[in-house]
């Protein structure tokens, strides 16, 4: 893994995806920019082998029909995004799945590893965004990014290491992985 | 010198571990799955949700008789009491009763439930109810777990720089001094992000009541009503477990100066309209 021996900062990716000039500008005829913050944990080989350890799984080209789409949709009660699944498989029977969750400010691509009899063996979250608003509205918050070009507002936003705050839900994982098992369920066992 | 980060969803939110040591990496990811197994071995204690943890045994059994309950469970009790004790029961964890309503929590018994702390008869190791309560650890065991993680981390042959383990923004960390933190907020649908503050303690923890994650409440134990909250709290404390807890009683309004100092901690409050003011109460 070539981020192994980097430290934390560079390590974690955080990207202003608008420059705060840009973002000043918008916000005062009145359109409100989305700013993305974003953090990554851990790459694919590192999550496969903290949830499988060393071992070969191969990828295992899945496509659900409209008809599976709409069953996974009605026992899991969670809306099926994609017809694809990134879904990898190793001799044991064993499931590797790269799958994303959409919530309504987050977006996070998660790894979970299903066992040969449908138990969720292990989650990881690989990266989590998160998207901002209203807080370029305020004035004092755009001052921060005037005259500063977009490498140092990359600078101030790697400061901001560690977020506290209201609890945030993990409610769209849970649903994410019943979505899963449930797909494990209808589909991924029998290929 | 290496560094890990791993998130994952435990707790109702997301939990998130950085380490940073002068070790291999496999080492660090080793330390990191350690604490996310004892983290999962506190929720499989304390969930309210989960019908087989020992939290749901002791709500279902402990009006009937004694309750065996493990290390663990005792002493979030009887911080929880003790709290409780210091707050004239402003703190209760017994609040379940009044929040049972299937949104914030489930429902199992289709019963009505006292609120009363005092009716918690907690043992060397089992604990009683007195009346028919339901407790609920929603706001003690993630600071809980987050110290529990520091306990194991500090027992092993590791050199740590820095540890950092974030429970959905109850946070500690090992190297503080100096460190700044981001205070998420939500404001209508957005969220939004306030310039950083700086740690004054090792633990910090944030509340804002009726926002968030639906089960992130604060209930005024005498009318039982759940008490929404215009400001985002913090407490600087140096448990994660105190800090978690303070903000329910901050968030109330009911914390004195004299509770907020035997804890060595600082409140912080953070307005959600206008422009944002720390104040170190």
């Amino acid at each position: 893994m070539n981020s192994r021996s980097k430290p934390t900062q560079a390590k974690q990716s955080r990207r202003l995806l608008l420059k705060g000039g840009v973002a000043g500008l918008l916000a005062t005829i009145g359109i409100v920019p989305r700013i993305v913050w974003s953090k990554h944990y851990l790459d694919v080989d590192e999550a496969r082998n903290l949830i499988w350890g060393e071992g070969d799984f191969s990828p295992v080209p899945v496509e659900l029909s409209k008809e599976q789409m709409k069953s996974i949709r009605k026992t899991s009660k969670t809306r099926v995004r994609s017809k694809k699944i990134n879904a990898f498989r190793n001799e044991n029977g064993d499931w590797f799945i790269l799958d994303q969750v959409i919530g309504k400010h987050e977006n996070i691509d998660i790894a979970v590893g299903i066992d040969v009899a449908g138990k969720v063996r292990g989650i990881e979250v690989l990266e989590y965004r998160e998207s901002y608003g209203y807080e370029i509205m305020n004035p004092k918050w755009r001052a921060q990014f005037h005259g500063r070009d977009a490498s140092e507002v990359l600078k101030l936003d790697k400061q901001i290491r560690n977020i506290s705050g209201a609890t945030l839900s993990c409610r769209h994982i849970t649903d994410g992985i019943n979505r899963l098992t449930v797909t494990w369920e209808q589909v991924l066992q029998y290929i | 010198m290496a560094s890990c980060s791993r998130s994952k969803p435990l707790l109702g939110t997301f939990v998130e571990v950085d380490l940073v040591a002068d070790v291999d990496q496999p080492t660090l990811l080793e330390a990191s799955t350690r604490v996310f197994d004892r983290i999962t071995e506190i929720q499989g204690l304390m969930s309210f949700h989960d019908p087989d943890s020992e939290l749901s045994r002791v709500n279902r059994d402990a009006f009937k008789m004694d309750v065996p309950v493990s290390k663990d469970m005792r002493r979030v009790i009887a911080s929880a009491l003790e709290l409780s004790l210091r707050t004239n029961g402003h703190y209760d964890i017994s609040v379940a009763g009044a929040i049972t309503d299937g949104k914030v929590l489930p429902n199992r018994t289709q019963r009505h439930h006292p609120i009363d702390w005092q009716a918690i008869r907690l043992g060397e190791d089992f604990v009683r109810f007195e009346r028919d309560l339901q407790i609920d650890l929603g706001g003690i065991a993630k600071g809980f777990a987050v110290d529990c993680a520091f306990d194991l981390l500090a027992e092993l042959p590791i050199n740590f720089e820095q540890i950092v383990v974030n429970a959905g923004g109850d946070l500690r960390m090992f190297d503080w001094q100096d460190q700044e933190v981001t205070i998420r907020r939500r404001r209508r649908t957005v969220f939004v992000r306030q310039p950083m503050i700086t740690m004054r303690n090792r633990a910090l923890a944030c509340s804002r009541s009726g926002y968030g994650s639906p089960s992130s409440v604060a209930v005024d134990v005498s009318s039982g009503k759940i008490r929404r909250s215009s400001r985002t709290w913090g407490v600087f404390a140096p448990s994660c477990m105190m800090a978690d807890a303070l903000t329910k009683v901050v968030g109330l309004r009911v914390a004195s100066q004299h509770l907020i100092r035997h804890y060595n901690a600082q409140t912080i409050s953070i307005p959600n309209t206008g422009q944002a003011e720390l104040s170190i109460v």
